[in-house]
């Protein structure tokens, strides 16, 4: 493979990841907020420091 | 009080059934009396804590061994008594009696007693003792008695309240070893037999408010106790405290010092970040010419460069001044001012149909909107309790600090006004006020409205002012720091990949005749945006702007990662300017004006202000307003409501300013 294809593997493979990452976290925010009255604490990336 | 099978069980049963778990200890104890800072010395955890009532508003647990056995402790928000007013003093009751649901009994109790006011506390102390459950007092504070002119005889307290008392400092761990061990022997000591009242208050079955003559007898009792247990050497009750009070109270000069702080602290965001932003803004441009210089022209180069340095980097270049903004609320709060500002804000929003404990969760959202939804816990009453969490999240949060600072520094000149202050800093702190003025004024429609009930008096404890603990503010700042890292390195990092490849493809098959502007208008991303152009076209804006709010709905600084990686990729591979440097060059290609003028700044500003952009908070209100259909329909609400003030506001300001002469495009 040349350099370029190299590039373009390695770019494939860091944009699904990236992809399948943001969709996990849509996911995991979808149900956290389908599940909000049972959860306890803050959510992640709040800001508030002190979830555990 | 509930009745219920359980808390018969746990209150009558006088020795509770062996288990094999850890030992299991509540702390409880007055508001700001500091369960939590001992909380934090007993387990070595860092649970937040600050010099104002209310600031822990759920159960929190932690752990340690002594003397080979594991401690289980919680720790819980605090309560002036067993009759509880508000939805944070439900859950610590519930826990003391065993209601709470998926928590087992508690073995120990430790009541923790500020020994600065310790005739109030022990009115809650004497209701615990009659529980007759194995009892711990935590004497916390006993370093400052001695500077208030008291002295404690705690043999004298052991003695009358039939229990064990420890003396601690619970900021500077002094008898935290001691404390331990009174825990760890407490279950085989003989149980406290303090009766002052009969008919238990504690018990189940027992009126929801304590009767006047009760509470009236416990103080007698309290009253005589506290002449032989604690002798003054001043009788002079002035003290410095109170002096400082006059002034920070005062009707005219009360809120004027309220506004000189918070202009303190927009200016000190800008001037004092400036040289710290810089120098990340430098340490990006290096680490972007390390991987020029280290890879050849290429896919992964340009991702690398333009899109995760580019967005990430432009991101992280606000953190100073998002490190700012939490030392200075670390300070307000852990000084004692952030009592006293709600104390002043009172008067001012009672005609609003709020009181002054609807002041600390909105000036919280300062920093985080879902804490501070949280912090609501402490107000009584569900309607007001209700607009308030309605109304946080218009009050500008860290997240939208970034958008804030990019817009401002790139179209608002350094200028000085009346020689002193700073024009960018006074345009951030407008912001802030616009935020907090709209705030006041949908809680004011609410209230007058849906949400409509008697506003109560406040009752508010005002704490003793304190120099902070530097490494309590060092830990506060970096606890906050270090979620906003995480977030720049996880979803916003993943965001500015996607968007490079959404901006980087399809390509054209033939790129020779087209400029880097015309191919990223044919991209995907280009495609996603001249769709949501004619939503955003009305604002001012183009398809950049346009897909850049869009994006943003995942987390607000989000918008200024998107439009750096817009811009990395618009420039092709070569140097490119600070991202505020480019917005100011941007010229629209087929009129050549400038695509973003100060009247466009202000415009989005204007939007972001308004705008709830952020699941978190979404997810937390419809937790706090009920959850399930009802919590969802608040929450509904609040979206709904916040997304057409901020259309509407960003629509007043571009077209008003138009039809005023403002619109600045050369």
């Amino acid at each position: 493979m040349t350099a370029a294809w190299m590039q373009a593997a390695i770019a494939l493979v860091l944009v699904l990841g990236a992809a399948c990452y943001l969709a996990w976290c849509g996911w995991r925010a979808i149900a956290r907020t389908v599940r909000a009255r049972r959860s306890g604490g803050c959510g992640p990336g709040c800001g508030c420091g002190t979830s555990r | 009080m509930r009745d219920s099978l359980a808390t018969a069980r746990a209150l009558t049963d006088p020795e509770p059934h062996v288990r094999t778990g850890p030992l299991r200890v509540a702390l409880v104890g007055n508001p700001n009396s500091g369960k939590s800072t001992l909380f934090n010395a007993l387990t070595g955890m860092r649970q937040r804590v600050a010099n104002f009532p209310g600031v822990t508003v759920e159960r929190v647990e932690g752990n340690y061994v002594h003397g080979g056995s594991a401690v289980s402790v919680m720790d819980l928000p605090g309560t002036y008594s067993l009759s509880p007013e508000s939805p944070d003093e439900a859950i610590a009751l519930d826990v003391l009696h065993g209601r709470a649901r998926g928590v087992p009994p508690v073995d120990v109790i430790v009541v923790v007693v500020d020994a600065e006011n310790l005739e109030r506390n022990l009115y809650l102390t004497t209701q615990i003792l009659e529980l007759g459950r194995p009892t711990v007092i935590a004497l916390n504070r006993v370093d400052r008695i001695a500077a208030a002119g008291m002295e404690i005889d705690v043999v004298e307290l052991i003695h009358e309240l039939g229990a064990v008392v420890v003396p601690v400092v619970a900021t500077r761990g002094e008898g935290i070893d001691r404390l331990r061990h009174a825990i760890h022997c407490a279950r085989s000591l003989p149980r406290a037999t303090l009766r002052l009242v009969p008919g238990d208050l504690g018990t189940p079955g027992a009126p929801p408010h304590p009767h006047a003559d009760d509470a009236k007898h416990r103080y007698r009792w309290i009253g005589s106790l506290m002449e032989r247990a604690v002798t003054r050497r001043t009788r002079d009750a002035r003290t410095a405290n109170d002096r400082v009070d006059r002034v920070v109270l005062h009707r005219v000069w009360g809120p004027l010092i309220f506004l000189a702080v918070m202009l303190l602290m927009f200016q000190a965001m800008f001037t004092w970040a400036r040289p710290l932003a810089d120098g990340i803004q430098a340490l990006i441009s290096f680490a972007a010419g390390a991987i020029r210089t280290a890879l050849p022209p290429g896919d992964l180069r340009s991702l690398l460069v333009d899109g995760a340095l580019g967005g990430v980097g432009s991101v992280l270049v606000f953190l100073p001044q998002i490190a700012i903004l939490f030392l200075f609320i670390g300070i307000l709060e852990d000084t004692g001012y952030m009592a006293r500002a709600a104390f002043v804000m009172d008067r001012f929003m009672r005609p609003l149909g709020l009181h002054g404990k609807s002041f600390i969760p909105l000036i919280s959202g300062y920093a985080c909107a879902v804490p501070a939804i949280m912090a609501t816990r402490t107000i009584q009453q569900p309607k007001e309790r209700l607009a308030t969490i309605m109304v946080v999240p218009l009050m500008s949060c860290s997240a939208r600090l970034p958008v804030y600072t990019l817009l401002v520094g790139a179209f608002v000149p350094p200028t000085l006004v009346a020689g002193v202050f700073g024009l960018q800093g006074l345009t951030l702190l407008a912001m802030y006020l616009l935020g907090t003025a709209a705030a006041l004024g949908a809680a004011a429609l609410f209230r007058h409205t849906l949400l409509r009930s008697e506003t109560r008096a406040l009752i508010m404890e005002l704490p003793r002012y304190c120099v902070p603990s530097a490494r309590v503010l060092a830990s506060s700042v970096w606890q906050r720091v270090r979620v906003f890292l995480r977030r720049a390195g996880t979803v916003i990092f993943a965001i500015s990949i996607v968007l490079w490849a959404l901006a980087s493809y399809p390509r054209p098959a033939v790129t020779g005749t087209l400029s880097q502007e015309q191919q990223l208008s044919q991209s995907a991303l280009g495609s996603i945006g001249h769709a949501i152009e004619p939503a955003v076209q009305p604002l001012g804006y183009d398809w950049k702007i346009g897909v850049s709010m869009i994006a943003s709905f995942a987390a607000r600084e989000v918008f200024v990662s998107t439009m750096a990686t817009i811009y990395g990729v618009d420039r092709g591979d070569g140097e490119k300017p600070a991202l505020a440097e480019r917005l100011r060059q941007e010229r629209d290609a087929g009129t050549g004006r400038h695509s973003y003028t100060p009247l466009v700044a202000l415009g989005l500003m204007a939007f972001y202000v308004f705008a709830l952009m952020c699941t978190s908070t979404l997810a937390v209100t419809v937790r706090e307003t009920g959850g399930g259909w009802s919590g969802a329909r608040w929450a509904a609400l609040q979206f709904g409501y916040m997304l057409v003030l901020a259309y509407g506001a960003a629509l007043l300001v571009y077209r008003g300013g138009l039809a005023l002469g403002f619109g600045g495009g050369a």
